[in-house]
């Protein structure tokens, strides 16, 4: 009988503002990983922030981050090979400090092969709605020239807001056989 | 005891380079499938990477039609006109570089009914960098026991295909 997968590694839950939060010491024994977010920061007269991504906590390796999006009536897309960046990149989207406090956005972060050797891929896609008329929707490809195997994941506000209470992060393992 | 979902059903590492990944006699015993394609080219132009459905052995070439969202640099949408397989990204594909990452999510597989996918893509590189979603339906109401997913040119040693089943009950 095949085995079940999908398992819960970690959780944190923003028990008071933070400006940041990071899965460490994260388990080598799964294919992929996937995050879920739900999530609102204090991005200052915003709807909704993205969110930053470390990987490894290598601030000196280059990311790349293709970005669709669609934004109250319009939509756009953006990054690329233009938008390479040193130490971080984005993805996912949720709250700003223009949406009330409990209202959070929600996104999926999914990694490929985080064990391997070669640069390591990840795709994302959120949406977060605002107490009003305003709405986001965003996927994103991500790209990160560290080679090593993803053994730590740091997620914070992408315009310095900090992540506020009730905030969450699940981190799953997916196995392949 | 809570029913298993999301189990992995079968997953293909290519050890020697193939244009073709093909799954055949898919258990029926889940009502949706997730589909995790972490493939990576031999050649350094970009390949479109196609999807087909097949039942028994047999893979069917019509009935196929799908829109896209999402073309490289830009947001574009497009509706693609070919019906005889689905193609996982509409204008780039794989690079000798960089493993590109898909998702695909099967709806429905083994019913009597007609079958739709919903789908993203991730190929970041320093040629050709994008993401793009795709949705699409099969008009053919056969149970889905075999997949094959191939391009023009050879998928490199190390690309791999994982299926997962999902139970609703």
């Amino acid at each position: 009988m095949p085995q079940a997968t999908y398992t819960l590694i970690d959780t944190k839950i923003i028990s008071s503002s933070t400006a940041s939060i990071t899965f460490t010491s994260i388990s080598q024994v799964y294919k992929d990983l996937k995050i879920i977010v739900s999530a609102t920061d204090e991005r200052s007269g915003a709807d909704t922030d993205d969110l930053k991504i470390t990987i490894n906590g290598n601030t000196s390796a280059t990311y790349a981050t293709r970005r669709l999006y669609g934004a109250n009536n319009g939509i756009g897309a953006d990054g690329g090979s233009g938008s390479w960046a040193t130490g971080y990149n984005y993805g996912g989207v949720i709250n700003g400090a223009n949406a009330i406090s409990t209202l959070f956005g929600n996104s999926e972060f999914y990694f490929y092969d985080y064990k391997s050797s070669a640069e390591k891929i990840w795709s994302t896609n959120g949406a977060a709605t605002k107490n009003g008329p305003a709405a986001q929707i965003t996927i994103t490809g991500n790209r990160s020239s560290d080679t090593d195997p993803i053994t730590s994941i740091k997620l914070e506000g992408y315009n310095s807001g900090s992540l506020r209470t009730n905030s969450t992060f699940y981190l799953y393992g997916l196995k392949n056989s | 005891m809570p029913t298993k979902t999301y189990v992995p059903i079968a997953e293909t590492t290519l050890s020697s380079a193939s244009n073709t990944i093909v799954f055949n006699t898919i258990s029926q015993s889940y009502t949706d499938l997730v589909i995790i394609l972490r493939l990576k080219g031999t050649i350094t132009t970009h390949q479109d990477v196609y999807m087909q459905f097949g039942n028994n052995g047999s893979f069917i070439t019509s009935g196929y039609s799908g829109t896209y969202l999402g073309a490289g640099t830009t947001a574009t949408t497009s509706r693609i006109t070919s019906t005889s397989d689905f193609k996982l990204t509409r204008a780039t594909g794989i690079t000798s570089y960089t493993a590109g990452g898909y998702i695909v999510n099967i709806m429905s597989y083994s019913r009597s009914c007609y079958k739709s996918m919903l789908g993203q893509s991730n190929v970041i590189d320093t040629i050709y960098p994008g993401t793009e979603v795709y949705c699409g339906s099969w008009a053919n109401t056969t149970a889905i026991t075999d997949l094959k997913f191939y391009a023009s040119q050879d998928f490199a040693i190390g690309s791999s295909v994982t299926i997962y089943g999902i139970a609703a009950a």
